[in-house]
C-alpha cells in the first residue's frame, strides 16, 4: 500500500455507490487511516461507541497511535474482532455487520464485529406451540437463535460453525451439533449436501431443505424436520443430531430424523409419562385415520360393503340415496374444495379471514349438503382426515399424508379395501427400505 | 422426468379408467334386503318374501316417517332365482349381504325341505351367522310384515325379541344357520329352532299408521321351539318347555319359575344357573343320563304366609320346594322328548361320542331310539342367596291379623 489515494479508491470500489455504505476518513495520530462499513448492517451509534470513541480517547490522552493491533489489543480488549489480509475480504466482512478500519502502512485491516440492527423480539413459536415448557421461539436474527441454543446447552462441546452459501444472497448458515455426540458421517454428508447447493437465493430454512434434499427430492418421506423451538432443537442436538441453523429465518432444520421423531415431540418430555405415551398412541392413530380413512371408505362404500355393521350400513346408504355424483368423484371434489379454502387461508390478509371461513363452512357444510350435491357423510370422512392431519404439527408429515391419501383412495376405487392393503403392503415395502442419511434405517426407533 | 412413485400413481389413474371396476357398486343405489321369509309356493314351488330397508328412514334429514322396511313377494322354484330376478319388481340392485333374518314356513320344515339351506350356505353374499326361525303355517308373510310401535324393521325386532327372551328368561335362543346346519347333518343332537306366530294378524298392523295407536292389536309372539328329528320338524316346544330344555343347554342361564305352595298360591323364583353337570353312560346295556343343574337363587314375590320368616327353615322349605318343582319340569320335558317325540335335541348322543367314541359308534345309527328308552335322572340344587329388601312379608301380618280378629 504505497500510495494512500489508491487505497483509498479501491476501497469505495469494492463498496460500490451504494447508499448504505460509509467509508469514512479517520486520523490514526500522525497516520492517515479509513474507516468503512455498512450502515444497514452496522449501527452508526455502535461504530462510534465501541470504535471511534475508544481510539478519540486513547488520542486526546497523549498516546501515540503505534500499530492497529496495539490499539486494538489496548482499546478493544473484549470486542470480536479479525484481521483481512486485503480489501475483498474486508468488505465480505461488513457485509456481515462488521466495521473495518485500515491504517495507512499496515497491509491487514482490522474488522471488529458490530451489529446492533434492530431485530424482532423474541416470541412464542407461531406453529409449533406447545402448553408446557418454554415459550420462546426462534426469531430471523442468526445471533439470537445461536444464543438461544446455547443458553439451553451451556456445554464447552456444543459446537457452531458458520457456513456461507454462494449465490446471490450469499446466506449465512450456522451448523450446530454436539462435538463426540454427533456422528461424523452425518456431518460429512450434511456438509457435502450444503456445498451441492447451487442456488441463486436462500433466503429461509425450509427452502434450504428442499435444496439440501437435491436430487433425492424423490424422496417421499421427509428424512428432516424444521423446528421452530429451540428447546426442541437443543434436545436434538444433545441426542446427537445436527441442526443448522439460517440468517433470517425463525426456523433450525434438523438431521437425521427417523419416521418415529415425528411422532416424539421433545415437548413430551414435560409431561407425566403416562400422559406422553397416550398422547403418542393418538397421534399414530391420527396420522393413520389421515392416511387411510378416505381410502377405507372408499373401499368400504363401494365395494366391501358386507364388512360394515348393519346400523353404520343403513346410515351411510341412507345418506347416499339419490347423490349425484359417484362417491369416490364426491370425495376428491369435497377433498379438493378443502384444499382450496385450507390454501385461500393461509395466504389472505388477515381481515377478510372471517368472510372466508363463513363462505367455507356455509358454503361446503350447509348449502351443499342442503342442496343435495354432497352427502354429509363425505363431508364427516374429510373433516374427520382433516382434523387428524394436523395433530402432527410438522408440515412435512401433513403434506406427504395429503399426497398419499389420493393414492390410497384411487387404489381403494379400483380395487376396494384389498387396493387398500395392496397400498399399506407396498409403502411398509418402501419405508423398511428407506435410508436417512449415510444408510441409517429409516424407520429404525429411535434412530 | 416421473419417479417411480409417480409411475405407480398413473398406472392406478390408468386401471380406474381402463378397469372395469366389476365388483364396484354405490352404496347408495342398493336395496339393502335385512329379512327372507319362504314358505311353500302357490304357482311355483316356493314363494319368497324379502324385507327391504328403506334406507332414507334412517338418515334425519331424509326421513318422511314411512315404514323402515317393504316386504317383496314372488314365487320362485329355487331361492337363488332370487338373486337375479328380484328387479321384476324392485327398482334397485339387491344386496344380501346383511341378511339378518330367514323365517321358513313350519309346513316346509315339517316336508324336511331344507334345500333351501343349500343356497344360503353357499351364497358368499349371504354370512352363515344367520338367524332363522320357524312361523307357525302361513303366517310368514304377516310376521315380516306387523311393526312394532316404533316402526324397526321386523327383523330387527325379531332378533332383538328373541335375544332379550334368551337373556331374561331363557325362553328360547336365536340359532345361527351355521349351527342348524351342523347339528342337522351330525348324529348325536338334533337341532331347534325359535318357533314364531303372529297374534291376530291384521292388515292394519302392515302399516305405518299401526305405531298410531295405542293398543297394537298384533303380536309378534315366541311360540317356543321347533323340534327335529332326521331333518324334519316334528313338534313344538312351549316357551315353558323350551326354558326347561335350555336349562340342561345353557351355562349362565338367568330364568325364573313360579312354583305352587299352596291351594292356587304362587311364589316367584329367579334362578341363575351356576352349575351343570351332565353325564351319559351304560350301565347294563342301557343309557343312562344324568342330569345335575346346580343354581343360585332369588325370592322374588311369595303368596304364602309363613315361608319367609327369618327361621332359616323355611328357607330351606322353599329351596326344596323350588327345587321339586325345577326338578319335576325339567324331567318331565326330557321324558316329553323321549316319548312324544324320540329326538334328542339336548346332545346327550354328542356327549357320548366325545365320552366314549368305541361305544358311540356301535349306536350312531339308532342313538335317537336308545336316547327314547334311557334311565333319566335329573338332581336340582338350588341355594337361595336373597329375598328382596324385605325378610318377613308383610302378609304374615295380615294372616296373624285376620286370625286374631276371628278369634
Amino acid at each position: 500500500m504505497n500510495d494512500w489515494s489508491e487505497t483509498e479508491a479501491s476501497v469505495r470500489e469494492a463498496l460500490g455507490s451504494t447508499d448504505d455504505a460509509v467509508v469514512n476518513r479517520i486520523a490514526l495520530g500522525d497516520k492517515r487511516g479509513l474507516l468503512f462499513y455498512f450502515s444497514s448492517l452496522a449501527a452508526t451509534e455502535q461504530v462510534a461507541a465501541k470504535l471511534t470513541q475508544p481510539l478519540n480517547e486513547r488520542l486526546s490522552n497523549g498516546n501515540a497511535f503505534e500499530s492497529l493491533e496495539s490499539f486494538r489489543s489496548a482499546c478493544l480488549g473484549g470486542l470480536p474482532h479479525r484481521y483481512a489480509s486485503d480489501i475483498g475480504q474486508a468488505v465480505e466482512f461488513t457485509l456481515q455487520g462488521d466495521a473495518a478500519v485500515v491504517a495507512e502502512g499496515e497491509s491487514s485491516i482490522l474488522v471488529v464485529q458490530i451489529g446492533g440492527v434492530p431485530t424482532r423480539a423474541i416470541g412464542e413459536p407461531k406453529v409449533q406451540t406447545s402448553i408446557f415448557g418454554p415459550k420462546e421461539g426462534f426469531v430471523e436474527s442468526l445471533d439470537i437463535n445461536i444464543s438461544l441454543v446455547r443458553r439451553r446447552i451451556r456445554n464447552a462441546n456444543l459446537r457452531f460453525r458458520s457456513i456461507r452459501l454462494g449465490g446471490g444472497n450469499r446466506a449465512k448458515l450456522s451448523l450446530a451439533y454436539m462435538e463426540g455426540k454427533a456422528e461424523e458421517e452425518s456431518l460429512r454428508e450434511l456438509l457435502q449436501r450444503v456445498e451441492r447447493i447451487h442456488s441463486e437465493s436462500t433466503f429461509d430454512t425450509n427452502q434450504l431443505m428442499q435444496q439440501l434434499y437435491g436430487k433425492k427430492k424423490s424422496k417421499l418421506f421427509p428424512v428432516m424436520l424444521n423446528i421452530e423451538r429451540p428447546d426442541a432443537a437443543a434436545h436434538y442436538i444433545l441426542e446427537g443430531k445436527i441442526a443448522l441453523l439460517e440468517d433470517g429465518s425463525p426456523y433450525a432444520v434438523v438431521a437425521p430424523i427417523a419416521f418415529d421423531d415425528f411422532f416424539h415431540f421433545p415437548e413430551d418430555r414435560y409431561m407425566f409419562p403416562a400422559a406422553a405415551k397416550a398422547v403418542l398412541a393418538l397421534r399414530y392413530i391420527a396420522f393413520i385415520i389421515a392416511l387411510l380413512l378416505p381410502g377405507v371408505y372408499i373401499g368400504l362404500a363401494n365395494y366391501n360393503v358386507e364388512i360394515l355393521p348393519i346400523s353404520l350400513m343403513m346410515a351411510i346408504a341412507g345418506q347416499r340415496t339419490d347423490a349425484p355424483f359417484p362417491s369416490v368423484i364426491e370425495l376428491l371434489l369435497v377433498e379438493l374444495i378443502f384444499e382450496l379454502i385450507w390454501e385461500a387461508t393461509t395466504r389472505m390478509p388477515r381481515a377478510v379471514g372471517g368472510a372466508l371461513t363463513i363462505v367455507g363452512a356455509l358454503v361446503i357444510g350447509q348449502a351443499a349438503v342442503e342442496a343435495g350435491i354432497i352427502t354429509n357423510i363425505i363431508i364427516i370422512v374429510v373433516a374427520m382426515r382433516a382434523v387428524t392431519g394436523y395433530v402432527i404439527p410438522y408440515d412435512e408429515m401433513v403434506f406427504l399424508a395429503r399426497f398419499l391419501r389420493v393414492a390410497f383412495v384411487l387404489a381403494a376405487a379400483v380395487f376396494g379395501l384389498y387396493g387398500v392393503f395392496l397400498g399399506i403392503a407396498a409403502l411398509i415395502c418402501y419405508v423398511t427400505n428407506l435410508r436417512s442419511f449415510h444408510d441409517k434405517p429409516y424407520f429404525q426407533s429411535g434412530g | 422426468m416421473i419417479g417411480r412413485f409417480g409411475r405407480g400413481l398413473l398406472l392406478l389413474a390408468a386401471c380406474s379408467i381402463l378397469a372395469g371396476c366389476w365388483d364396484y357398486r354405490e352404496i347408495g343405489d342398493e336395496l339393502i334386503v335385512t329379512g327372507m321369509g319362504i314358505a311353500p309356493g302357490k304357482e311355483e314351488k316356493y314363494t319368497i318374501y324379502i324385507e327391504v330397508a328403506t334406507t332414507s328412514e334412517f338418515v334425519q334429514n331424509k326421513r318422511m316417517n314411512v315404514s323402515k322396511s317393504s316386504v317383496f313377494e314372488d314365487d320362485v322354484n329355487t331361492l337363488a332365482t332370487i338373486l337375479y330376478k328380484g328387479n321384476q319388481g324392485l327398482p334397485r340392485h339387491l344386496d344380501f349381504t346383511h341378511l339378518q333374518l330367514v323365517a321358513i314356513d313350519e309346513a316346509l320344515l315339517r316336508d324336511g325341505d331344507l334345500a333351501v339351506f343349500d343356497f344360503l350356505e353357499r351364497s358368499r353374499d349371504i354370512r352363515n351367522i344367520l338367524d332363522v326361525v320357524a312361523v307357525k303355517s302361513g303366517m310368514v308373510k304377516d310376521v315380516l310384515t306387523t311393526v312394532y310401535t316404533d316402526l324397526t324393521i321386523p327383523s330387527y325386532r325379531i332378533r332383538d325379541q328373541i335375544d332379550q327372551f334368551e337373556k331374561q328368561w331363557g325362553g328360547d335362543r336365536p340359532t345361527h344357520m351355521q349351527e342348524f346346519i351342523r347339528l342337522t347333518s351330525e348324529v348325536g343332537q338334533e337341532p331347534v329352532l325359535p318357533m314364531l306366530q303372529v297374534k291376530n294378524p291384521t292388515e292394519e298392523s302392515q302399516t305405518a299408521d299401526f305405531a298410531k295407536k295405542q293398543e297394537p292389536a298384533s303380536y309378534i309372539w315366541i311360540l317356543g321351539s321347533a323340534i327335529f328329528k332326521d331333518g324334519k320338524m316334528t313338534g313344538i316346544l312351549n316357551a315353558a318347555e323350551s326354558r326347561d330344555y335350555f336349562a340342561t343347554q345353557r351355562s349362565f342361564l338367568t330364568t325364573s319359575y313360579e312354583v305352587a305352595c299352596g291351594d292356587d298360591k304362587y311364589f316367584n323364583i329367579f334362578l341363575n344357573q351356576r352349575r351343570k353337570r351332565i353325564q351319559v353312560r351304560y350301565a347294563s346295556g342301557r343309557p343312562r343320563l344324568d342330569v345335575h343343574l346346580g343354581f343360585m337363587a332369588r325370592l322374588d314375590g311369595i303368596q304364602c304366609a309363613g315361608l319367609t320368616q327369618s327361621d332359616p327353615t323355611t328357607l330351606d322349605r322353599v329351596e326344596r320346594m323350588a327345587e321339586r318343582e325345577v326338578h319335576k319340569r325339567v324331567l318331565g320335558t326330557i321324558r316329553k322328548l323321549q316319548r312324544e317325540y324320540g329326538s334328542d335335541i339336548y346332545g346327550f348322543g354328542s356327549l357320548l361320542r366325545q365320552t366314549d367314541y368305541r361305544w358311540f359308534k356301535e349306536v350312531k345309527d339308532r342313538w335317537n331310539k336308545e336316547f327314547a328308552r334311557a334311565d333319566v335322572t335329573v338332581t336340582v340344587d338350588i341355594g337361595l342367596v336373597r329375598s328382596g329388601v324385605r325378610s318377613d312379608s308383610f302378609l304374615d301380618a295380615v294372616e296373624k291379623n285376620r286370625k286374631d280378629a276371628k278369634d
